[in-house]
């Protein structure tokens, strides 16, 4: 029996333990800086002692965790957030770099934008004042503001607010976990003033021209909920689906295929391959220009946790192409979450960054479990619809049974029609960003041809919504339940765990007979 | 004679088969546009239905976008006390329903006659 090798999983579980832990206690950081180097020590120490040496680099990955979230928390001296509390009333005049993509929302009759501001200087009675730290923007009325710009405005500057008492939703905790302790906010009375232009990364800036163009492409083709779904679907943006569309998604259990996934990206790589291969290119550089336009398109659709997550699968298994090495999942998947973690512990708490990395160690372990038992069912071995039937019936299931608990402590929702949903839905969205893709890829070389594009996408969508609202009208087709606790979340996934562990065990003792 | 790979086949196959499709609806809905119409399901009231705000039960209401448990209890709340409400306008009087929210929800009402 091959013993698999996954020496990052264990220790991206001990910094998600040691994040969890900071917290929850808060502990001293001077205390676990050196708790975190005395571990560190006394393991380079013992470094030949097989069982201290694993477990004290555990430990000490716990710590660190707790260091990298305290770390994360702490603002600099100079952050815009000491200097709030002098700006409460009247008007504010900040400069800063815009660092994120621009939203511009429909608002009333017109449009808001809204970015994210890198905050330089802040207008004192005195003169400016040099500052640091992230605010999000915005300015209620339309705006050639771009990603890259250095702007000066004239606004109101704030602590987020939660918007609804009817949502358990914090915004502002959710702004908090990105970096962004407040908001400002240019109105009637607000000035904007673009002083320079291309401040920004290369890459990003590039990477947000394309999107902005293919984004056109889409609101030219098709109409303006076509054209949300598409660009959610393709380009990652999902701010503009309508809320009852949304809603279908969500009661059936499939709003998965609105976010950009591991299922997407792996879809944009193959088309990326299958175009890149056309080019009289050889194998090492096909895999490195599938990697290139991989993180160019995670750029693109602003890289949020789940496609993070996915490119970097991705691009390691590309990786093992070229460099002849296999490469596990499991550990891929570990080193996907260890960087997003050590970039930003608190993506540890995003609703996103659990769903995604939940629904892939399911598929990865829980997945095969199904499907053994399943095998033991009198139907034909050899039959291929059968077992793709099977597998996507096994997939679905693992998925939803794993993210059950987690559903219903954020969304107070239970979804049993999304195993027969997934069925329906996921042929229609693999053609849709086959489509998509194909439509803004032919739009910008013969923009005729186009067309046809369109009015596939047109039908296949719009069959897609009708199937999705049919299973929605199903009996007991979603049920919306009562707040869990966070404690009821933790029981369940340990009961789950505990059924893993004696499935795992019985295994062990009672091994499969070998023919 | 036509040296050309399994997957390029599999490609130009996708692609005739999506240009024949395409030009196919095109032509439909130009010469029949209330079947566009017909196919349109986004867009049309089926997906979602607009309510009647002065018939529509507390479960209904917090079925609706936009509307949680807490708005739906003041619209009804309003309603007990103010009677049933003239225009949909009167809904910006409800606690908990700013302009902002209001924008979002009227979509889903139908005006009260």
């Amino acid at each position: 029996m091959i013993k698999t090798h996954r020496p990052l999983l264990s220790i991206t579980l001990a910094l998600s333990l040691g994040i969890l832990v900071s917290q929850i206690a808060r502990p001293d950081f001077r205390l676990l800086v050196l708790l975190t180097f005395f571990s560190l020590f006394l393991n380079g120490l013992w470094i030949k002692k097989k069982i201290i040496a694993g477990s004290l680099t555990v430990v000490s990955f716990v710590f660190l965790g707790m260091v990298c979230c305290q770390n994360s928390q702490v603002v600099s001296e100079d952050h815009i957030i000491h200097a709030a509390r002098y700006h409460k009333k009247g008007m504010t005049f900040l400069e800063g770099i815009v660092v994120s993509d621009v939203q511009r929302r429909p608002f009333f009759k017109g449009k808001k934008n809204i970015f994210i501001l890198d905050v330089k200087r802040i207008k004192a009675p005195w003169g400016w004042i040099k500052k640091s730290g992230r605010v999000l923007v915005q300015i209620f009325r339309e705006t050639p503001v771009q990603y890259g710009d250095y702007l000066r405005l004239k606004g109101k500057l704030y602590r987020p607010f939660n918007f609804s008492e009817d949502e358990k939703f914090s915004y502002r905790e959710y702004l908090e976990r990105k970096g962004i302790k407040l908001m400002f906010s240019v109105g009637k009375k607000g000035e904007y003033q673009v002083l320079r232009f291309d401040k920004g990364n290369g890459f990003e800036a590039a990477a947000y021209r394309l999107k902005n163009r293919l984004a056109k492409i889409f609101w030219k083709h098709l109409t303006a909920n076509e054209a949300a779904i598409m660009i959610g679907v393709v380009l990652g943006d999902r701010y503009l689906i309508p809320k009852h569309i949304n809603e279908l998604f969500i009661q059936t259990g499939t709003v998965h295929i609105l976010a950009i996934s591991g299922f997407n990206v792996g879809i944009v790589a193959f088309i990326i391959f299958v175009i890149l291969k056309t080019f009289p290119l050889g194998r090492r550089w096909q895999y490195m220009l599938t990697i290139f336009f991989l993180v160019f398109y995670a750029f693109l659709t602003g890289g949020q946790p789940s496609v993070v997550r996915a490119t970097i699968m991705a691009c390691i298994f590309l990786a093992s192409f070229l460099l002849e090495k296999e490469s596990e999942p499991t550990n891929s998947l570990a080193l996907a979450a260890l960087i997003i973690l050590l970039q930003n512990p608190m993506n540890l708490f995003d609703v996103g960054f659990q769903l995604s990395f939940i629904s892939v160690l399911a598929i990865l372990h829980f997945h095969p479990m199904i499907m053994r038992v399943l095998g033991k069912l009198p139907f034909d071995q050899e039959s291929r619809v059968a077992q793709s039937v099977l597998q996507c019936f096994s997939v679905s299931l693992a998925v939803w049974i794993w993210l059950a608990a987690l559903l219903v402590y954020y969304f107070q929702i239970i979804t049993p029609v999304t195993i027969l949903a997934n069925f329906v839905v996921i042929p229609f969205s693999t053609v849709l960003i086959i489509l998509g893709f194909g439509m803004v890829f032919l739009a910008m070389l013969w923009p005729p041809l186009a067309l046809a594009f369109a009015a596939c996408i047109k039908v296949t969508l719009n069959a897609m919504i009708a199937c999705i609202y049919l299973l929605s009208q199903l009996p007991w087709a979603y049920v919306y339940t009562k707040e869990i606790s966070l404690r009821q979340v933790f029981v369940y996934y340990g009961i789950m765990g505990l059924g893993v562990l004696l499935f795992v065990l019985i295994r062990k003792l009672n091994p499969p007979k070998s023919i | 004679m036509f040296p050309i790979t399994k997957q390029e086949r599999l490609v130009l196959i996708t692609f005739g088969l999506v240009f024949l499709f395409g030009t196919a609806f095109q032509y439909v809905f130009k010469k029949n546009p209330a079947l566009e119409n017909i196919v349109n399901v986004m867009d049309s009231q089926t997906i979602y239905p607009k309510v009647d705000i002065n018939k529509v039960s507390y479960d209904q209401l917090v079925k609706i976008p936009y509307v949680g448990p807490a708005t739906a209890k003041h619209i009804m709340d309003y309603r007990k006390t103010h009677g049933p409400f003239q225009s949909l306008e009167q809904l910006k009087s409800v606690e908990g329903v700013d302009r902002g929210r209001f924008e979002k929800i009227f979509p889903f009402l139908k005006e009260p006659r």
